[in-house]
């Protein structure tokens, strides 16, 4: 009791340095957790880009490439396949439903996502949530437009809107779908995935956009089909980009691949998203790690400015240990001063520093949310966080040794009398 | 009368020098005994201090205290010990500069279970007892308010550190040039005031200082040149430098 009390006193009789001290340790503390905690949310935002699908199916090219295109809406797909392979393994006795999706146009830099009904119904995210309407329903008419809530904020889209699509996936791009305007129907809520920069069409649709094209070249004048012409023709999908898969029971997943990859009408592959998100985390993953050794040498840095300050005040306070040794304290008193006096410095820098982060999250969370798509998860620490906290503490325990040593050593040498 | 110090064959030298720094054959200071050690600096007073504290042990020879052989005591019943009968006061800084006077005062209690107890046991608290110290020697609570200990004047906390070092009662006090930061008409009544309360409680007191002209105050002066056979490294520097 006395020994806490006279760490405390004495810390607090060094105002200036002990603050600091806790400050610098406060400061580590929050930016280590706190880059966990972007770390963590990141990754578990990227994981659940997509769920609740077992396989997705694309053109015979690189797992990567086709999780990149189908999920993220980034890069092209080498190739289509071909609108009736989709059919049969949606029809297959294995799967549940499929979900297609057919890429190829976009809307001022946003993409254009062909595909049914099924998508807003089966398509999930970040585990179990479903794609909601903020506005509006889907699309039912064959010019009809869902858009994601990034399209509707960034061009501020309602309801009802008319906009027309382009050809190709660039930003800018030099051949408009003018003559067929399209009206916004429903406008999604916020996912924090690719789906808010997406425009969705149906699958009709993009064929419709395309139906007077000829060999990937806009119709030549006196040949275009007019939208009233365009609403009275078949137009049933002759291929799609790729298709989501969702199998009656998980175990045949493995089965469902190997007949996919070997399908024999169609060169095909079906990769499971999960292991390729996976791996493709891997590889950006190194961003995280750098982060990671950025915030643990801060904290580096801030134990040695703690054990710094500390042996920087040893020498003015030999008569303070003199003192204390007179009236009957023991050697290990004088260490043990030292020892809970660091305790006292990172225990009060660690709570300090986790409240500042909670503290910032509760203020900023929303806005990292929404505006950069980062969740950020709940507010519970998680168990890496005790890992931290608890490497922190047992990391500055060690270090305080050094200065605990050093006025132990003093105190023996001055004894009762120190000699000014 | 009884003896409460007695010092018998002593030798002690640092590690590694050949030649002891202290060599005495006896000193004794008998109970209630105000003494006067007397000594230049440099001539082994502070080693001194530290063997009878039971801080450093002889190589040789038997530091008595109260009958207790502190040479035979481990290093933690050493500490116990001079927790439990001996009091300090030094020349200077003698209080920790983040407690209260009060705090400084009762902090020997903190430490030593018997010091407290024999405050308790005169149906006194700590602070009482702090309080009716700090006013015997003319440190009233006025002067105290809202001031810190570093605040007070040099013969100030020198007389709160007289106070710390009489709480509990302890048989032996031992100052350390208590006065020399003091001016002389300061100094004079300090040691009225440190006598009365020694003499109160029947306090043995070793007082060390190299300040003759205090000397003739004491019940006896000792020198330290006249007890200790060993010459002092110092001392051999200027004997051979004369």
């Amino acid at each position: 009791m006395t020994l806490i009390q006279i760490a405390r006193k004495s810390l607090l009789n060094r105002k200036a340095t002990t603050f600091l001290t806790v400050l610098s340790i406060a400061f580590s503390v929050s930016l280590l957790l706190g880059i966990e905690r972007v770390r963590s949310g990141a990754r578990k935002s990227f994981e659940s880009t997509v769920s609740g699908v077992d396989l997705i199916v694309g053109a015979r090219s690189g797992p990567v490439n086709l999780l990149l295109y189908s999920v993220f809406r980034i890069g092209n797909a080498t190739n289509n396949i071909s609108h009736q392979s989709f059919e049969e393994f949606r029809k297959h006795e294995k799967v549940k439903w499929a979900i297609p999706i057919s890429l190829g146009d976009s809307h001022k830099g946003f993409r254009v996502i062909g595909t049914n009904q099924n998508y807003f119904l089966r398509y999930k995210y970040a585990g179990d949530q479903k794609l909601t309407f903020k506005k509006g329903k889907p699309f039912k008419e064959l010019f009809d437009v869902v858009v994601g809530a990034d399209v509707s904020e960034k061009l501020q889209y309602k309801v009802s809107d008319k906009i027309t699509l382009s050809h190709g996936s660039g930003d800018v791009s030099f051949q408009d779908h003018a003559d067929k305007p399209f009206t916004i129907v429903g406008i999604l809520n916020r996912t924090g995935t690719p789906v808010d920069k997406s425009v969705h069409i149906s699958l009709e649709a993009i064929k419709a956009l395309h139906v007077d094209w000829q060999d990937g070249a806009p119709p030549r004048p006196g040949k275009e089909i007019s939208p009233e012409r365009t609403l009275k023709m078949d137009l049933k999908p002759s291929d799609v980009t790729a298709f989501f898969v969702k199998l009656s029971s998980r175990i045949s997943v493995f089965n469902v691949q190997r007949e996919i990859n070997g399908y024999e009408a169609e060169a095909l592959m079906a990769i499971l998203p999960g292991v390729t998100l996976r791996d493709l985390w891997e590889t950006i993953g190194i961003v995280e790690k750098a982060l990671l050794i950025v915030s643990i040498f801060v904290f580096v840095v801030s134990i040695v400015g703690m054990v710094i300050s500390l042996l920087s005040t040893l020498s003015e306070r030999r008569r303070e240990m003199a003192i204390l040794r007179s009236i009957g304290a023991k050697k290990r008193f004088v260490f043990s001063v030292l020892i809970i006096e660091t305790c006292i410095l990172t225990v009060s820098g660690i709570l300090i520093g986790i409240s500042t982060l909670y503290l910032g999250l509760v203020l900023f969370r929303p806005i990292l949310e929404s505006k950069m798509g980062l969740t950020l998860g709940l507010l519970s620490p998680t168990f890496n966080d005790f890992v931290y906290v608890g490497s922190i503490f047992i990391g500055s325990l060690l270090a305080s040794v050094i200065p605990a040593w050093r006025a132990y050593k003093n105190s023996l040498a001055d004894g009762l009398i120190v000699k000014s | 009368m009884e003896t409460l110090l007695r010092i018998s064959n002593l030798k002690f030298g640092w590690p590694g020098s050949e030649t002891p720094l202290l060599d005495i054959d006896s000193f004794e200071v008998k109970l209630k005994e105000r003494v006067f050690l007397q000594g230049p600096s440099g001539s082994g007073k502070s080693t001194l201090l530290n063997l009878i504290g039971g801080v450093l042990i002889p190589q040789e020879g038997r530091i008595e205290c109260l009958k207790v052989d502190l040479a035979k005591l481990d290093s933690e019943a050493r500490d116990r010990f001079r927790g439990n009968h001996m009091g300090f006061i030094f020349q200077m800084f003698n209080l920790l500069p983040y407690f209260s006077a009060i705090e400084n005062v009762t902090l020997p209690c903190k430490f030593s279970k018997k010091k407290s107890e024999r405050v308790l046991g005169q149906n006194s608290s700590l602070e009482d007892e702090a309080n009716r110290l700090l006013f015997e020697l003319k440190i009233s609570p006025k002067v105290l308010k809202g001031k810190t200990v570093t605040q007070l004047s040099v013969g100030q906390q020198q007389r709160v550190a007289t106070a710390r070092a009489l709480m509990g009662r302890p048989e032996l006090i031992i100052a350390d040039e208590p006065t020399s930061a003091l001016d002389a008409n300061i100094r004079n009544s300090f040691l009225k005031l440190l006598f009365e309360e020694c003499k109160k409680f029947g306090t043995t007191l070793i007082f060390v200082s190299h300040d003759q002209s205090l000397g003739e105050k004491f019940d006896r002066v000792v020198s330290l040149k006249d007890i200790n056979k060993a010459v002092p490294p110092d001392q051999q520097e200027e004997e051979f430098g004369l």
